[in-house]
């Protein structure tokens, strides 16, 4: 364009070619704000993300599966203490049980099966023949076998009224009550009971070590209960774990109480079917469930989880 | 002084024009590379950012496997009966626009991305069920199943594959 020209031009036309330049500018400007801005929502997304829980309901599932396995328990133990030990009832009461478990958890959009697999298994329930009667573990014999030929076993708890005290080191053995599990080798194990002051101590010994002491409780003149199978002491005011353990580490064949006039109380345990337990008159042997075995499954939009439990309530870790 | 404005000798229109072309010229590219350099910097934080959070909600998601894994496995050796996990861990196709890879190692979580050039290492603690996968996958939605290996197995013998 010639200088000639360039004057020709009007002021209004010169000037829109300044503003070409510029708009060209803002443009690029503009895209760049908008990728900056972009790419600022998406740190923002990612803070976002970073500070959420973003697992699935694992959580969710493993506290329904606890919930069945506790309810199914629940069920075997009322059927075994206060009806009959029918495998029917606990066998009806589960397939009545898992519409309900279905229905409940509809409501938070999750699927939940509970469901029968296989039979319910039927067992043995040992008491006293006056089960409620405190007495002393000596019916017959200051040492003798409950039970034996056992394979499977549960919730073996003992509730001590009255106990002897401190036999003094060297004479727990002889002199404490105790029990005795014995397995298929002749391996055995005692746990032993006495009352020093206010407390109950426990302690254990094996055929090759000494007695050492396991736990206490402080039972304060009140009745103390000795769950075997859990490891665990109780009052009526307090609990305690036993973390070295009151059940051995080998699966018993035999029990035995052993100087059973030391202690007295009442006593409840649950074996298998195939078990033989003692045929002293003081002691019941009835029907009982030991275990049923049930499908659990949890299915949300993102986790799928089943799985078969066998619930066998305070069967020994 | 009227006079002095009013006097247009010696002024050219044609040096003003490319005056002021090569002014907004510099201007625009001094615009345009501070710019794109602050773009390519933030860039490569961002997708380096959502790289590590995908890599953790990855591992976190293999851990709650692991979990359910454990006790569908305590239970499947008592019940002598099968147990399966099928999990589903949601994760964008993209991070800032660009794709990229995942791979997964005994103990560590590689991310990868082309453009812009970003790797992200997440390590995580090792799980009781070895963690299972079959080279390296695209970004996207991520599936872990596991199966209960047979009764009386230790729960090693498991295996939490994670697949696409």
């Amino acid at each position: 364009m010639s200088r000639s020209s360039d004057r020709s031009q009007p002021l209004v036309a010169r000037s829109a070619d300044r503003g070409q330049l510029l708009l060209v500018t803002a443009l690029a400007l503009a895209v760049i704000l908008v990728a900056v801005a972009l790419l600022l929502n998406a740190a923002i997304f990612t803070e976002n993300v970073a500070t959420r829980d973003t697992t699935t309901q694992g959580a969710e599932a493993i506290e329904l599966r606890g919930e069945l396995v506790a309810a199914v328990g629940d069920l075997i133990e009322t059927e075994n203490r206060q009806g009959d030990g029918s495998t029917t009832n606990v066998t009806d009461g589960i397939e009545a049980m898992g519409p309900l478990v279905d229905r409940e958890r509809a409501r938070q959009g999750v699927i939940a099966n509970l469901t029968r697999n296989g039979s319910v298994t039927p067992g043995k329930l040992l008491r006293w023949t006056d089960p409620d009667t405190h007495q002393r573990f000596d019916p017959t014999h200051s040492n003798w076998t409950l039970v034996e030929g056992l394979s499977d076993s549960r919730a073996f708890t003992l509730n001590l009224s009255d106990i002897n005290s401190d036999p003094g080191a060297g004479n727990i053995e002889s002199n404490a009550f105790g029990v005795r599990f014995i397995n298929s080798s002749n391996e055995n194990a005692t746990t032993y009971f006495y009352e020093d002051g206010d407390q109950i101590i426990v302690e254990q010994a094996t055929e090759s070590t000494d007695p050492s002491q396991q736990c206490a409780i402080e039972h304060n003149g009140k009745n103390t209960t000795v769950d075997l199978t859990g490891d665990r002491l109780s009052t009526n005011s307090s609990v305690v774990d036993c973390y070295r353990g009151l059940w051995p580490d080998f699966d018993p064949d035999k029990i035995q109480f052993r100087n059973g006039e030391a202690a007295t109380g009442t006593f409840a345990f649950t074996v298998d079917d195939g078990s033989t337990p003692t045929t002293d008159s003081a002691v019941q042997n009835t029907t009982a469930v030991y275990s049923a075995a049930v499908d659990i499954g949890y299915q949300s939009s993102e986790l799928n989880f089943e799985t078969t439990v066998t619930v066998a309530p305070g069967e020994p870790q | 002084m009227t006079r002095l404005r009013r006097d247009r000798r010696a002024v050219s229109v044609t040096v003003g024009y490319v005056l002021m072309l090569a002014i907004a010229a510099l201007l625009m590219g001094t615009l345009l590379t501070a710019g794109s350099g602050l773009i390519e910097g933030q860039s490569e934080q961002v997708v380096d950012d959502q790289l590590t959070v995908i890599g953790t909600q990855i591992a976190s998601n293999i851990h709650e496997a692991d979990r359910l894994a454990q006790v569908a496995h305590a239970d499947a050796n008592t019940s002598s009966a099968t147990g399966t996990i099928s999990l589903d861990v949601r994760l964008p196709q993209q991070v800032a626009g660009t794709g990229y890879l995942v791979e997964i190692t005994g103990d560590t979580i590689i991310l990868r991305s082309s453009n812009p050039d970003v790797n992200v290492s997440v390590s995580y603690p090792e799980t009781a069920v070895p963690v299972s996968t079959t080279g390296q996958f695209t970004g996207g939605d991520v599936r872990i199943v596991y199966e209960t290996p047979s009764a009386g197995s230790p729960v090693s013998a498991g295996r939490l594959e994670v697949e696409q």
